[in-house]
C-alpha cells in the first residue's frame, strides 16, 4: 500500500499523479539517502500499476493497491513473471545451497560493501523486457543501488532504458547519482527522496514499537537522520543501543586518555563494529558465516553506522558550545554530558573530526584497511 | 502504447527540427542534397544533444521514396517503417550489448548483401565506445571500404575510448550542449503542442537545470507538468527542483555575518524539514555569495542572480558587513563543500560543518601557525562579537597604500638579498600556478647575481638536467612569475656552476653547496614569526615594512644559523606579503603581519 510509506509526500504525489493522469514514465530514478524507503516505494508503485482490484482512478488521492489480489501478492513476494527486483549481489553463499540465481541470496547478506550488479543479470533483464506481458498491465523492473552496476552493465541498459519495448517501466534507485553514468541519469525521470522529518519519523516508530520507551524512540529518531529504515532496524535490535552507549562512552573519556591509547581505542572500535554486525543480524548463522567468509567486507559495511554515531556526537558538541539547550541536538539523552564536554572542544576542532569521518566513509568504500582506519580515527578524536 | 513520454513523442523527425545543432544538420542536408554522402559518420557529444535522433533522420533522408532528400517526407513506406523501427535495412545496434568480435563478424557477413527493401543500408552503432578492442579492429576494414549500398553511423558520448584508427575512417561531427535560448524555444514549442500554459521564467529555469541536454529538459518539463495543477509556473518548477528562495539565502548569509552558530544549525534543520535539496541549495548559496562578492568589490554586472533582485539593499548591507576577504574565503569553503557533497549522503551534516567554518573564518584570516591550538573560548561565539569590527576595519587599510606606489616600494629596493629571501615564495607561487615540477627544479637553483632587472640564477653541476629544463623550456614562465611577485620586469639568466665561477666571486661556490642555508637570513634577521597575535589588533600600514628586511643589504650574506628552522611555505609567503603589499592579489590567504 502506498499509504504504508512514511513521509515522502512530494515523491508520492508525483507518482500518484502520473498514475491518475496516465502519464507513467518509462524510466524513473529514485534518488535519496540509503534506507529512506526508495525500494519500498518502488515495489508499492509496481503493485499500484498492476493491481487487479484498482485499475482506474478518478483522482490522484484514490491511487492505491489492494495488497490482496494475485498481482499484488506476487509482486510483494517477488514472484511474478512481469516484475523483477535486481539487487547488488554479494557473491557470498547464504544459508541455502548458495546457487547463484536472483533469489539465492539471503536477506541478511543484502547491501554488503563491494556487491555488484553484473552484466549477466542486466542482459537477462533486457531480454525479458521484450517478452509479452503475461498477466500484468505493465512490466516493472526495479534495480536497487543502481550505482552497483559495473560499466558494461550500465552501458547495456542504456538502449532499453531509453526506449523500453511495450509497456515497461524501469525504476532505478540510488543514493549516489554522481556515481551513475550521466547517460543513465539523463534517460530517467529523477524523483528525489529527502530524509523523513523528525516528527514523522518519531510518530511512526512510536506506532510500530509501542513497547519501547518514548525517550529511546526519540533518540533513535534523531539519530537516524531521517532514514526510517535504519531506525526501524535499530529498534528491532535493541542490543545495538547498548553498543551505542559504549561508543558514546569512548567520546566522554577522550579528554582523559593519553595519545598512545589510540591503538587500544582503535582495537575497541573494530571489536564494536564486529559486535554491531552480529547484533543487527536477523539470522545469526548467516551473519557468522559472512563474517568468516568476508570479514573485511562485512566490517566495511558496518563501520559507517558507528561513524554515524560518532559524527553526530561531534556535531552536537559544536552546537552545544553555541547553544547548550538547542532543540537540534541529536543526542538529547546525553544532553548533560554534552554541555559538560562542549567547552573542551572548539567548533573548528569538531568540524575537523566530522570531516575526517566523512573522508573515512569514502575510504572505506574504496579499499582502506579497517584496522588502520580505526586507529587513525581514534588518534584524530584524541587530538581534537 | 497509450502514453509516450515527451522525450520519445517529440523526437525530431527532420533535420530542421533538430535543436541547436545547425552546424551539423546543415552540413548533412547539403551533403544529402549534393549526393556526397560519406560512408561512415561518427557522432559524438554529451548526453541528450541529438546524436541518435540525427542518425535516424539521416536514415530516412537516405531511404525516403523521394530520392535521397534533405527533407524526408515522413509519410512514405520507408519513412514510416524506419520511424517505427521495423525497417530491415536500417540496423540500429546496441554496441554496448553486442560488443564482441562475433557480433561484428556477424555484421560483416550481412553488410555485403544488397538492401532488402529500400535504397541503401544504414548501420547505426549506438554507444560504440563499448565495443571491445577486438571488435573495433574487426570493424576497421569494413568501415574503410564498405559496399556501395552500406553506410555507417557510429554514436558515442566518449570519443576517447574509440581507437584513432576508427575515428580517422569516419567523418566526425561534434554535437554541442544546447544553448539556453534554443532549449527554451524548443520547450515552448512542446508546451504549445501539448496545450499547456508555461511561464517563460519557468522554461528558463528548466533549461538551466538541464545543463545543455535536451532530453533532460524535456523530462523535467514533463515532470513539472505532472507536478503542477494547471499552468506551470516558476514557483512550481523551483519547488519541484528543490530550489531555495532568495530570502533563505540572505538569511544564511546574515547568520554568517552575525556569526550565529546556533542560528546556523537551526536554519539547516528548518531547510531539511522543508524538503530542500541541499545540493542545489549549496549551488544557489555559492551563486549568492558570488554576487555579494561582486557587490563588495564594486563591480556591477548585468548577469545578476534572479533571486536577489528584490532585496538589492539588503544584499549591499550583507556585502559590506562580510567584506571581500571573508566572502572569498567563504566561496572557497563552499566550493570544497560541493565536491564533498558529491560523494556523501550526509548532506545536512556537511552543510552544518561548512557553516561552522564560514562563521569561524575571520579567525582563519590570521596566521595559520596555530589555529588548532586556539582554545575553545577564543573561537566561541562570545569572542567573535569583537571580530567583525576587526575584520572589517583592516580591510581597506592595506588597499589604500598599495595603489599609489606598488613599484616604488619594491622596485627601488629590490636587491639580490631580497630575492634570495623570497625564493621560497616563488616556489609556492609556481606550485599555485600548477607548475609543480618547475618549482622543484628551482629549489636547486640559487640566485647568484642581480643587476638592472637581470637576475642570474646558478645550478650546481649535478643539477644539469634542472638547468637545461629551466633555461630552455620554462624561462618565460619563471620570468612571468618573478615579475608578478616582485612587481617589476625581471629577465632571467641561467648558469651552470662552472660557468658561473668565471663571472662571480668564488664565495658564491660555498653558497651553492648549501643553498638551503643561504636562504636562512630571513628568519635570522627577522623577529620570530608571528605566533599568537592579539585578536582585533590594528594592522600596521604595510609601507613601513620594507625598512626591516632591507637591513641585511649592508651586511652582505649573513652567516647561516643552523639552530633556526627553515621557513615553512606559509611563513615565507607572509613575509613576502609584508614586503610587497600588492602580492596578496596573487597569493591568497595572507597571514596577518606582525605588529612592530
Amino acid at each position: 500500500m502506498l499509504a504504508e510509506i512514511v513521509g515522502h509526500e512530494a515523491p508520492l504525489r508525483v507518482l500518484r499523479r502520473a498514475v491518475a493522469t496516465g502519464r507513467v514514465h518509462h524510466a524513473y530514478l529514485f534518488v535519496g539517502p540509503p534506507n529512506v524507503g526508495k525500494t519500498l516505494t518502488a515495489i508499492q508503485f509496481a503493485k499500484v500499476l498492476n493491481c487487479q482490484r484498482h485499475a482506474t482512478f478518478a483522482d490522484e488521492a484514490e491511487v492505491e493497491c489492494c495488497d490482496e489480489c494475485r498481482n499484488c501478492h506476487g509482486i510483494e513476494v517477488e514472484n511474478h513473471p512481469d516484475f523483477r527486483l535486481l539487487r547488488p549481489m554479494t557473491g557470498l553463499a547464504g544459508r541455502g545451497d548458495g546457487d547463484d540465481d536472483d533469489t539465492g541470496e539471503d536477506e541478511a547478506l543484502l547491501e554488503i560493501e563491494g556487491s555488484l550488479i553484473t552484466t549477466g543479470r542486466i542482459e537477462g533483464l533486457v531480454a525479458s523486457a521484450s517478452l509479452k506481458l503475461s498477466r500484468a498491465r505493465r512490466k516493472v523492473y526495479v534495480i536497487t543501488s543502481a550505482e552497483a552496476m559495473n560499466k558494461e552493465a550500465a552501458n547495456r541498459l542504456l538502449k532499453t532504458l531509453e526506449e523500453p519495448p511495450g509497456s515497461t517501466t524501469l525504476v532505478l534507485t540510488t543514493a549516489h547519482p554522481s556515481r551513475l553514468l550521466p547517460t543513465i541519469v539523463s534517460r530517467c525521470q529523477v524523483v528525489n527522496f529527502h530524509p523523513v522529518p523528525l516528527a514523522t519519523c518519531e510518530s511512526f516508530l512510536a506506532r510500530r514499537f509501542p513497547q519501547a520507551e518514548a525517550a529511546q524512540v526519540r533518540t533513535v529518531a534523531g539519530l537516524c537522520g531521517g532514514r526510517v529504515g535504519w531506525a526501524y532496524r535499530l529498534l528491532q535490535h535493541p542490543k545495538v543501543l547498548e553498543l551505542r552507549e559504549e561508543v558514546i562512552g569512548w567520546c566522554l573519556g577522550l579528554k582523559t586518555m593519553e595519545q598512545v591509547e589510540c591503538l587500544r581505542l582503535g582495537e575497541q572500535i573494530v571489536g564494536t563494529v564486529e559486535r554491531w554486525w552480529q547484533a543487527t543480524a536477523t539470522d545469526k548463522e548467516v551473519a557468522e558465516k559472512a563474517l568468516k567468509q568476508a570479514r573485511d567486507r562485512v566490517l566495511r559495511t558496518v563501520f559507517p553506522e558507528i561513524l554515524d554515531v560518532l559524527s553526530s556526537w561531534f556535531r552536537d558538541l559544536a552546537l552545544a558550545g553555541a547553544d547548550p539547550g538547542a532543540p537540534q541536538i541529536i543526542n538529547q539523552d546525553h544532553l548533560a554530558e554534552l554541555q559538560h564536554q562542549a567547552p573542551l572542544y572548539s567548533p573548528a576542532a569538531c568540524r575537523k573530526v566530522v570531516l575526517h569521518i566523512e573522508e573515512l566513509r569514502r575510504q572505506l568504500r574504496q579499499n582502506a584497511n579497517v584496522r588502520l582506519a580505526a586507529e587513525v580515527l581514534a588518534l584524530r578524536m584524541l587530538t581534537a | 502504447m497509450s502514453y509516450q513520454s515527451f522525450t520519445l513523442k517529440y523526437r525530431p523527425r527532420t533535420f530542421d527540427d533538430i535543436v541547436g545543432q545547425e552546424h551539423i544538420s546543415r552540413t548533412l542536408k547539403n551533403a544529402v542534397a549534393a549526393g556526397r554522402i560519406h560512408h561512415a559518420y561518427l557522432f559524438t557529444g554529451p548526453r541528450g544533444t541529438g546524436k541518435t535522433t540525427t542518425a535516424r533522420v539521416l536514415a530516412r533522408a537516405l531511404n525516403c521514396v523521394n530520392g535521397p532528400t534533405p527533407d524526408p517526407c515522413g509519410v512514405c513506406d520507408a519513412c514510416v517503417s524506419i520511424l517505427e523501427g521495423r525497417a530491415m535495412d536500417v540496423v540500429e545496434m546496441d554496441a554496448a550489448s553486442n560488443n564482441s568480435v562475433d557480433d561484428i563478424r556477424d555484421l560483416r557477413e550481412k553488410v555485403k548483401y544488397s538492401p532488402a527493401q529500400y535504397r541503401c543500408k544504414l548501420y547505426i552503432l549506438d554507444e560504440v565506445h563499448m565495443l571491445s578492442t577486438g571488435a573495433f579492429n574487426a570493424l576497421l576494414k569494413t568501415l574503410e571500404e564498405p559496399p556501395a549500398h552500406a553506410y555507417f553511423a557510429l554514436l558515442t558520448t566518449e570519443t576517447h575510448r574509440v581507437p584513432a584508427t576508427i575515428i580517422s575512417r569516419c567523418q566526425r561531427y561534434d554535437f554541442r550542449p544546447i544553448s539556453l535560448p534554443d532549449q527554451v524555444q524548443a520547450l515552448q514549442r512542446i508546451a504549445e503542442q501539448e496545450g499547456i500554459a508555461v511561464e517563460d521564467d519557468a522554461l528558463a529555469a528548466i533549461a538551466r537545470a538541464a545543463e545543455g541536454a535536451m532530453r533532460d529538459a524535456e523530462s523535467i518539463l514533463e515532470q513539472a507538468v505532472a507536478f503542477s495543477d494547471g499552468a506551470v509556473t516558476l514557483e512550481t518548477v523551483r519547488r519541484m527542483l528543490g530550489a531555495t528562495e532568495g530570502e533563505a539565502l540572505a538569511e544564511i548569509a546574515g547568520i554568517v555575518a552575525r556569526q550565529d552558530l546556533a542560528g546556523a544549525f537551526a536554519a539547516v534543520d528548518r531547510l531539511v524539514g522543508e524538503g530542500k535539496d541541499l545540493d542545489r541549495l549549496v549551488e544557489d548559496l555559492t551563486a549568492f555569495f558570488r554576487d555579494l562578492l561582486r557587490l563588495a568589490l564594486g563591480t556591477e554586472g548585468e548577469a545578476w542572480l534572479q533571486l536577489g533582485a528584490g532585496s538589492r539593499q539588503q544584499m549591499a548591507e550583507l556585502a559590506t558587513s562580510l567584506g571581500a576577504e571573508r566572502l572569498l574565503a567563504a566561496l572557497k569553503t563552499l566550493a570544497e563543500l560541493r565536491t564533498q557533497l558529491k560523494s556523501s549522503s550526509h548532506h545536512s551534516l556537511l552543510l552544518e560543518m561548512a557553516l561552522v567554518e564560514l562563521i569561524r573564518q575571520p579567525a582563519a584570516a590570521r596566521p595559520s601557525v596555530g589555529p588548532t591550538g586556539a582554545t575553545a573560548t577564543s573561537a566561541r561565539p562570545s569572542a567573535p562579537a569583537v571580530q567583525p569590527a576587526a575584520a572589517a576595519a583592516p580591510q581597506p587599510a592595506p588597499r589604500t597604500p598599495v595603489t599609489p606606489s606598488p613599484s616604488q616600494t619594491v622596485g627601488s629596493n629590490l636587491s639580490l638579498e631580497l630575492i634570495r629571501e623570497h625564493w621560497d615564495a616563488l616556489g609556492v607561487q609556481l606550485r599555485r600556478m600548477g607548475q609543480v615540477p618547475l618549482a622543484a627544479f628551482l629549489k636547486e637553483a640559487l640566485p647568484a647575481h642581480f643587476d638592472e632587472g637581470r637576475l642570474t640564477i646558478s645550478f650546481a653541476p649535478q643539477f644539469k638536467f634542472h638547468f637545461t629544463k629551466v633555461s630552455e623550456d620554462y624561462r618565460q614562465t619563471v620570468e612571468d612569475a618573478l615579475s608578478r611577485l616582485f612587481r617589476r620586469p625581471i629577465t632571467l639568466i641561467c648558469q651552470l656552476a662552472e660557468e658561473q665561477e668565471q663571472v662571480t666571486a668564488a664565495a658564491s661556490q660555498t653558497e651553492q653547496r648549501a643553498p638551503e642555508t643561504a636562504q636562512e637570513p630571513a628568519p635570522a634577521s627577522e623577529p620570530a614569526p608571528p605566533a599568537e597575535p592579539v585578536p582585533g589588533a590594528a594592522m600596521p600600514p604595510p609601507q613601513t615594512e620594507p625598512a626591516g628586511p632591507a637591513a641585511p643589504d649592508g651586511e652582505g650574506a649573513p652567516p647561516p644559523e643552523p639552530s633556526k628552522r627553515p621557513l615553512t611555505a606559509e611563513e615565507a609567503m607572509s613575509q613576502t606579503l609584508r614586503l610587497f603589499p600588492g602580492a596578496e592579489e596573487i597569493l591568497p590567504d595572507p597571514g596577518e603581519p606582525d605588529p612592530e
